[in-house]
């Protein structure tokens, strides 16, 4: 009589077993595919009223975050294991050349893939923020990351071309983190089980820093940070460091210390100039004020009103200013503003504050405002980095390419067999 | 123009085979292979010279996506009715033009825009010309494999059921690594280049991995039980018709990352 354990073994090692575990993961797969994952009870509630209850009841709005799903891939690659270990020394067992280790490449692979895809779940963190010209943040480990030229390419049609950011990395800011920790901000890594889900993420980052991003937010830059401070970084990151300025641009990220950033999104900040009696020159963010004798000026809002034509000349094109939340999509789908605004001017609106009073103020360029004269729009480019930390990447591009290899090895035989 | 001669060529090999798809000799149609093949060039020919244009690898719209299907369809084609095991399936050569032409005609339709737009930013990289250019491969043998499990379900004789799932199955054994590469591990390469995660769950990946599932329980059943079931060609069915979801439905359906694919 077979023992148990033995029964056990084969049970484990069927293939019957793998068929069916496959079949199971397929099955929720497209209970993942086609309910929405992550979203807020009311959203399944209005897009699935008579399933909604039973959608959440099952755990169907977090399917591959699942117990039952965790718990099939769990046997799953039990299974897998067992069968590997076991055609293994079948396989050995053979004379050299009949061995087949196509599927043991291909099915370890899927084993090391398994593991890394664990690792990633359990530590991978990642924030997103935002860097102008001059602009610095402070890494986790200290070191001090600055943008020295931002440079974005577009297509004549609107649509970009390329984004490119040259950064340093001031590592010996790292040895006074602690003391300097107001400043530059230090954006606060965050983790997520799949990015763009709405769950509530865990925050991970370390105490002390300046947090300014968390998963999904933009982050603020180091504005505290002057330019100047930030001219100074090259130098000594360079002799730091061992390495000048790099450019990051999408498809092609910077790797520093088992950290990695990334070329995200592009965008602007709109400002608006003004000019005081004395000639100098303000510039005002959105909410935003400038003091004056009596009061103050807040910049409140760009407004785009029709232009009414005067002359039979073509209505001049106005550059629509942009908005740090429009310019955020990565893959714009419309031409840009010039184009589309040829028939509207764009004007400022402002908060007034004089003598205890205050009244909202339209100004298009040239008008006065207060004490001061509205000279126009001003945009600053912005650069949308991301820096992730992912410690379960190196297994899994590890357990791929043995995928990779074990498949091909496993059924190459068959293209011979084609045309056989 | 190119496409729409190919697309003509095709249409005459079609009409051709279906003479001689009626036909009770065994006689072979000396036409068609060679119309397949001249249309499947000009179509890859287009894809080349859109690369051209644009100073980057076509494959990064609907259409070309499609174009580039159809012309590999046309090719495969010519192999089959090349390979000497399988040059009697006359049907399966039918059905795969007549794939090719749905293809094309999708390609000219306004779900597709034909006009050429060089890559955004996202889109320039070589990994991503290696996980379209596999995956698309890939599926272009599940096409074939898709047409013979149908032909297999229908066919009334021994012989031709067996030549049939021999076909099929040989189809989604070539084109299972193809896509496995491609789809899933060059991918998941991609996005992590790009966008800083291998993987996020995202509509399209889901569906890739459930084509994937479904084509992994194909092979694993077919292990299992040699004695080819009728289970077999509806898995190869159902595999095509969720790949084809995964390329159609999801673009239309589901927004998510591939929104540009």
């Amino acid at each position: 009589m077979k023992k148990l354990s033995d029964t056990l073994y084969d049970a484990l090692r069927s293939i019957k077993l793998a068929a069916v575990l496959i079949a199971l993961i397929a099955l929720l797969a497209v209970a993942g595919g086609v309910i929405p994952q992550g979203r807020q009870a009311s959203f399944y509630a209005e897009h699935f009223p008579r399933a909604s209850a039973a959608i959440l009841a099952l755990g169907l709005d977090k399917v591959f975050t699942g117990i039952p799903f965790l718990a099939i891939v769990a046997v799953f690659t039990v299974n897998l294991t067992v069968c590997t270990f076991h055609r293994l020394a079948r396989e050995l067992g053979k004379p050299r050349r009949d061995r087949r280790h196509g599927p043991d490449l291909l099915h370890a692979g899927l084993i090391v893939f398994i593991f890394g895809s664990l690792l990633t779940a359990r530590t991978r963190t990642e924030a997103i923020f935002f860097l102008g010209r001059g602009d610095s943040v402070r890494l986790p480990d200290g070191a001090t990351l600055s943008a020295l030229e931002l440079r974005e390419e577009r297509y004549p049609d609107g649509r970009p071309k390329s984004w490119e950011t040259s950064l340093t990395i001031d590592a010996a800011t790292a040895a006074g983190r602690g003391a300097a920790g107001l400043s530059p901000a230090t954006p606060k890594l965050s983790q997520g089980p799949q990015e763009g889900y709405g769950e509530d993420f865990d925050t991970l980052g370390e105490a002390g820093y300046v947090g300014a991003a968390t998963e999904g937010q933009t982050g603020l830059p180091g504005k505290a940070a002057p330019a100047a401070a930030a001219a100074a970084v090259p130098a000594a990151g360079a002799a730091k460091t061992g390495a000048g300025a790099k450019t990051v641009r999408v498809n092609s990220p910077l790797r520093y210390k088992g950290y990695t950033i990334y070329q995200q999104s592009w965008s602007a900040d709109t400002r608006v100039s003004l000019r005081d009696p004395a000639g100098m020159g303000v510039r005002l963010e959105r909410g935003e004020r400038a003091q004056t004798l009596g009061g103050f000026v807040l910049y409140m809002a760009a407004v785009a009103t029709p232009k009414i034509e005067t002359s039979p000349k073509p209505a001049q094109a106005v550059a629509a200013p942009k908005t740090a939340q429009a310019a955020e999509a990565p893959e714009p789908t419309s031409s840009p503003a010039p184009a589309a605004s040829s028939a509207v001017e764009h004007a400022a609106i402002f908060l007034l504050a004089e003598g205890g009073k205050q009244a909202s103020v339209k100004a298009a360029k040239g008008d006065k405002v207060g004490p001061f004269t509205f000279e126009g729009f001003e945009e600053e480019p912005l650069s949308g980095l991301k820096i992730v930390r992912d410690p379960g990447y190196p297994a899994v591009a590890a357990g791929l390419a043995l995928v990779v290899l074990g498949v091909f090895l496993t059924y190459l035989r068959r293209l011979k067999g084609m045309f056989a | 123009m190119i496409s729409t001669i190919a697309f003509a060529l095709l249409l005459v090999g079609m009409a051709v085979q279906a003479v001689y798809l009626f036909r009770k000799d065994e006689a072979r149609d000396p036409a068609s292979p060679w119309l397949s093949l001249a249309a499947g060039i000009l179509l890859i020919a287009e894809i080349v010279r859109r690369s051209f244009e644009i100073r980057f690898v076509a494959l990064t719209s609907m259409f070309e996506a499609l174009v580039f299907m159809a012309g590999l369809i046309a090719l495969l084609v010519f192999a089959i009715r090349r390979a000497a095991r399988f040059r009697a399936e006359r049907a399966i050569a039918f059905g795969a033009t007549a794939l090719a032409i749905v293809f094309l005609a999708l390609a000219s339709s306004p779900l597709a825009p034909s006009e050429v737009r060089p890559p955004v930013p996202a889109l320039q990289s070589g990994w991503l010309v290696l996980h379209v250019s596999f995956t698309f491969i890939g599926e272009v043998f599940f096409a074939a494999g898709f047409v013979a499990a149908i032909l297999q379900l229908a066919a009334k004789d021994e012989e031709k059921r067996r030549n049939r799932d021999r076909l099929a199955y040989t189809c989604i054994a070539i084109g299972y690594p193809i896509f496995t590469a491609g789809a899933l591990v060059f991918g998941a390469v991609w996005a992590e280049k790009a966008w800083g995660v291998w993987w996020s769950w995202d509509p399209k990946e889901t569906w890739a991995l459930i084509t994937w599932l479904t084509y992994t329980a194909y092979l694993h059943f077919r292990l299992v039980r040699k004695n080819t079931s009728k289970v077999m060609p509806i898995l190869v069915i159902a595999g095509f018709l969720v790949a084809m979801f995964t390329f159609f439905g999801v673009n239309f359906l589901m927004a998510g990352l591939h929104s540009y694919a």
